[in-house]
């Protein structure tokens, strides 16, 4: 396992372990360069489409986003439609809170990125193709290597705000059609019907890096198929960001951001696989061995709940990122992302009452799949991981709320989003 | 063929429960509920589209139709 340390923004990487070559990671921060990637075999021949389809399906390619959806299927349904044209676009719109591993590589490594992009358009069979972004230093170094390599498909960088909601792949339609980036109802997916209405390919850029590194890599595609990257950080705002294989136990991976002793619990998958207490953190990062505990690998950012901290407090903060983060398109996401974080705001207070408790029990199952995207399902995950783990300290906090929640009487400031600014997540 | 709900259209009418009072429920804010599961072709399939057609803003589809 890899490292490179952030302290207070990927923009200040400094290596602390040196990568192993072949990987995701590259040793030190400077951004790598056309020949560095055409000498570590990038950029050559491009293999038959489905020889490519083939290499996705071969190591379980799947989708680095946080939906762990398998590329190749995805692959396949945008390849196999009868139409003169096709997308695929890169995306980069990393919207998980903490999450800084797509912002690393479009900063560090744009021509792998751009490698594997240029894999998968020949996979599919697409003319076109784009890199989606928020991050400035991203689109700024992507669009560079886009003047620097010849590439065989025109390739364009497409800007958008960053939000929580810009980067689900029908929101991405909907930006390069000229509209705000926010969800639609599905189906379509854009894997049907995406941009221009034609069949759309939308990847994580991490899951194109892992392709190109996959076909065009010193190591066996098995090889480099084993490891992901994910995001450590604190409540202050210091993080790492690390390579790692999956089935790793988690707390090995966390243990490599810092001393954890004092470790109490952590929110996992970005905001997608609610809170784990410390107890649990034994378990092997694979999507199977989240999904059996009940939670979400998601994209891989975890957020580190120390002795200090409440994990009521902390998972509050994520509800109230949630509900300020609502496109507020859905009823029952307008209503519910609200409904909760009042709940648990009125909780943490002391001023709540069972019934608060008992409407986040109802809200958690009755409002999951009911928005256009995942936002609402996360505030859900949020309360239900709350309410597994953590029940008897939510309801001590009716009658004694602890000193971390008073200090947080203001159910409105979005204190996580303070705490990305300072690691980075807007820069 | 199940009937879903399009989230970002629906506004709360509530107009299709009472055509599908076996298939949709509301919520405490007003918004369908609407059974995860594929419908009976022989007993639900009317009633589903009777829903349908009471929404004023289209918010319900049936899907998996031909």
């Amino acid at each position: 396992m890899a490292a490179v340390v952030v302290h207070g923004g990927v923009a200040g990487q400094e290596s602390v372990v040196p990568p192993a070559p072949g990987g995701l990671l590259r040793e030190g921060s400077a951004r790598e360069s056309v020949d560095d990637h055409l000498r570590a075999g990038g950029y050559g021949l491009l293999p038959e489409g489905s020889d490519i389809i083939a290499v996705a399906e071969s190591i379980g390619l799947c989708g680095r986003g946080g939906a762990g959806f398998p590329s190749a299927v995805k692959m396949r349904t945008v390849a196999s439609q009868h139409t003169a044209e096709r997308w695929v676009v890169a995306n980069g719109e990393e919207g998980e809170p903490g999450s800084a591993k797509d912002r690393y590589l479009m900063r560090t490594r744009p021509h792998l990125v751009l490698d594997g992009l240029v894999l998968a358009a020949a996979a599919v069979g697409a003319q076109r193709a784009s890199v989606y972004i928020s991050d400035p230093a991203s689109a700024e170094s992507v669009s560079g290597a886009i003047e620097e390599a010849a590439l065989p498909v025109p390739v364009t960088v497409h800007r958008v705000d960053h939000t929580y909601v810009a980067g689900e792949e029908s929101a991405l339609v909907q930006s390069f059609a000229g509209r705000p980036a926010i969800p639609t109802d599905k189906p379509p997916r854009p894997f049907e019907s995406g941009i221009d209405g034609l069949p759309t390919l939308v990847q994580n850029v991490e899951t194109l890096s892992v392709l190109a590194l996959a076909v065009r890599g010193s190591k066996s595609p098995a090889a480099a198929g084993k490891s992901f990257l994910a995001t450590v950080f604190d409540g202050r705002g210091d993080g790492g960001l690390f390579e790692v294989e999956y089935g790793t136990p988690t707390m090995d991976l966390l243990a490599r951001h810092g001393d954890t002793t004092n470790l109490q619990a952590c929110l996992v998958g970005g905001l997608f696989g609610g809170v784990l207490p410390a107890r649990k953190l034994d378990l092997a990062l694979t999507f199977a061995a989240y999904r059996g505990e009940q939670s979400g690998l998601g994209c891989a950012a975890f957020h580190l709940i120390g002795a200090d901290d409440c994990p009521v407090d902390v998972v509050r903060s994520a509800m109230i990122h949630l509900a300020a983060e609502s496109a507020r398109q859905c009823g029952a996401c307008t209503n519910g992302t609200v409904a909760l974080r009042d709940a648990v705001g009125r909780i943490a207070l002391g001023v709540g009452g069972e019934t608060d408790v008992a409407a986040m029990r109802r809200w958690a199952q009755s409002l999951v799949g009911r928005g256009a995207c995942g936002l609402l399902d996360a505030s859900c995950m949020q309360a239900a991981a709350l309410l597994r783990h953590y029940e008897p300290l939510l309801t001590d906090h009716l009658h004694n709320p602890c000193s971390i929640c008073r200090a947080h009487p203001d159910g409105d400031v979005d204190r996580l989003r303070v705490v990305l600014d300072r690691f980075g997540a807007s820069a | 063929m199940r009937l879903d709900v399009k989230a970002t259209v629906c506004q709360a009418y509530g107009l299709c429960k009472d055509e599908a009072d076996d298939l949709i429920e509301l919520d405490e804010w007003g918004y369908p509920i609407v059974v995860d599961r594929d419908l009976d072709e022989d007993t639900e399939i009317e009633e589903a589209r009777a829903a349908i057609d009471a929404c004023p803003i289209k918010a319900l589809r049936l899907l998996g139709e031909g």
